[in-house]
């Protein structure tokens, strides 16, 4: 029983890819931010909500954030987070979306298919329409590793893929303000696509 | 590999309750009574494991490569089929290919191709393994798996956790 509770918490982890970066944090005095973690910081003004992504890493460097994960800690409940899964509504609206290789993005082909639509996905059939949370003009931080979504590899690279989807962002009104792009392993727990979008002109 | 990962995977499997997802059982069975000596220099431990009995002698060329390790889908895809060809031509037989969709990379695209992406890999995957005399698609590569899913109700995709197998799958026979 024992051993399965550590199996059940090893893979609920598995898909918050910032907590190993939590953990090692949370007794350090020095926190260790990665440079696009600190570009999310530097830039995020007003209220934050972290979804699918462990978030809590983020409770360590920024004021007001929320933090939503897909379901509960198997261990036992992670004081600051909360549950898309426990039927999450949220009155608020946040000023930022921070998404970090989120596994309810895995096997999409569509990342405006992903914040729009609540259908099942990777992590389960509870993923909310993740707009709904945003505050209009909100951004969105996010990144993700290429080989998180589905797409044709022998037609497109990575940047026709990429901006594919952002035209499709676009004539939503969703603008990219911020794109870069990098190998597919140079940086595993944020992925290599890391985007900032504004709803500024969102018509959603 | 590690104990700690078969540890690891055990502890998934038990908890979560789902059956190994077994690829490499099916071509063990394919393998198994055709009494091929095999190489394995390419491939995912597991075959090995199961066909270790079969393995060819060093010194001897083999009837078949198996060629199954996943991390050689993230090469370049030119590269990987240069690797095909050179195990192909080393053979008596031919070689076992098996790849996975989701990490192909290949140094230049064709936009021509007009199929799904399940369709686009079997005519890039057969028109650069033409130097095979046959070849047998046992690929079970899933077109939209986020429209499928919605249709179903669940995830075939990943549909093991973590754990990811080739679902890219060729023999290239010589006869």
């Amino acid at each position: 029983m024992n051993h399965n509770r550590v199996a059940q918490y090893k893979m609920w982890k598995n898909s918050l890819y910032k907590w190993d970066s939590y953990i090692g944090n949370r007794h350090r005095t020095e926190k260790i931010c990665d440079p696009w973690s600190q570009k999310i910081i530097e830039n995020c003004e007003g209220s934050s909500v972290v979804f699918n992504s462990g978030g809590l890493f983020f409770k360590d460097f920024m004021p007001d954030i929320t933090v939503v994960e897909v379901s509960p800690c198997p261990i036992k409940s992670v004081k600051g987070m909360l549950y898309s899964s426990q039927g999450i509504d949220f009155d608020k609206e946040f000023d930022n979306l921070i998404l970090i290789n989120p596994i309810s993005l895995k096997y999409n082909n569509s990342i405006l298919d992903f914040l729009v639509n609540q259908r099942i996905n990777r992590s389960g059939p509870s993923k909310p329409n993740l707009l709904k949370w945003l505050k209009k003009p909100g951004k969105i931080y996010l990144s993700v590793s290429d080989w998180h979504i589905y797409y044709d590899r022998l037609k497109y690279s990575v940047a026709d893929m990429v901006a594919m989807q952002l035209r499709e962002l676009q004539k939503t009104g969703i603008e990219c303000e911020y794109l870069e792009i990098t190998l597919v392993n140079s940086d595993v727990e944020n992925g290599n696509i890391k985007m900032t979008l504004s709803t500024k002109h969102s018509i959603i | 590999m590690s104990k700690r990962f078969h540890d690891w995977y055990k502890l998934q499997k038990d908890m979560q309750g789902w059956n190994t997802i077994p690829p490499d059982t099916a071509l063990a069975n394919i393998l198994a009574p055709t009494d091929l000596s095999l190489n394995f220099d390419y491939c995912h431990y597991s075959i090995k494991r199961l066909l270790g009995a079969f393995e060819c002698a060093a010194d001897q060329q083999p009837d078949l490569y198996v060629i199954t390790d996943i991390e050689l889908s993230k090469i370049r895809l030119e590269e990987l089929f240069a690797l095909y060809q050179d195990c192909y031509n080393k053979s008596n037989r031919g070689i076992y290919i098996a790849a996975l969709s989701y990490y192909l990379s290949p140094l230049s695209f064709d936009e021509t191709l007009s199929g799904t992406y399940s369709e686009n890999i079997d005519t890039v995957f057969r028109m650069n393994c033409s130097f095979a005399n046959r070849i047998d698609n046992l690929s079970t590569v899933i077109d939209n798996p986020l429209q499928l899913a919605h249709q179903q109700g669940y995830m075939i995709e990943g549909s093991n956790y973590i754990f990811v197998h080739p679902n890219i799958k060729y023999f290239l026979w010589k006869d």
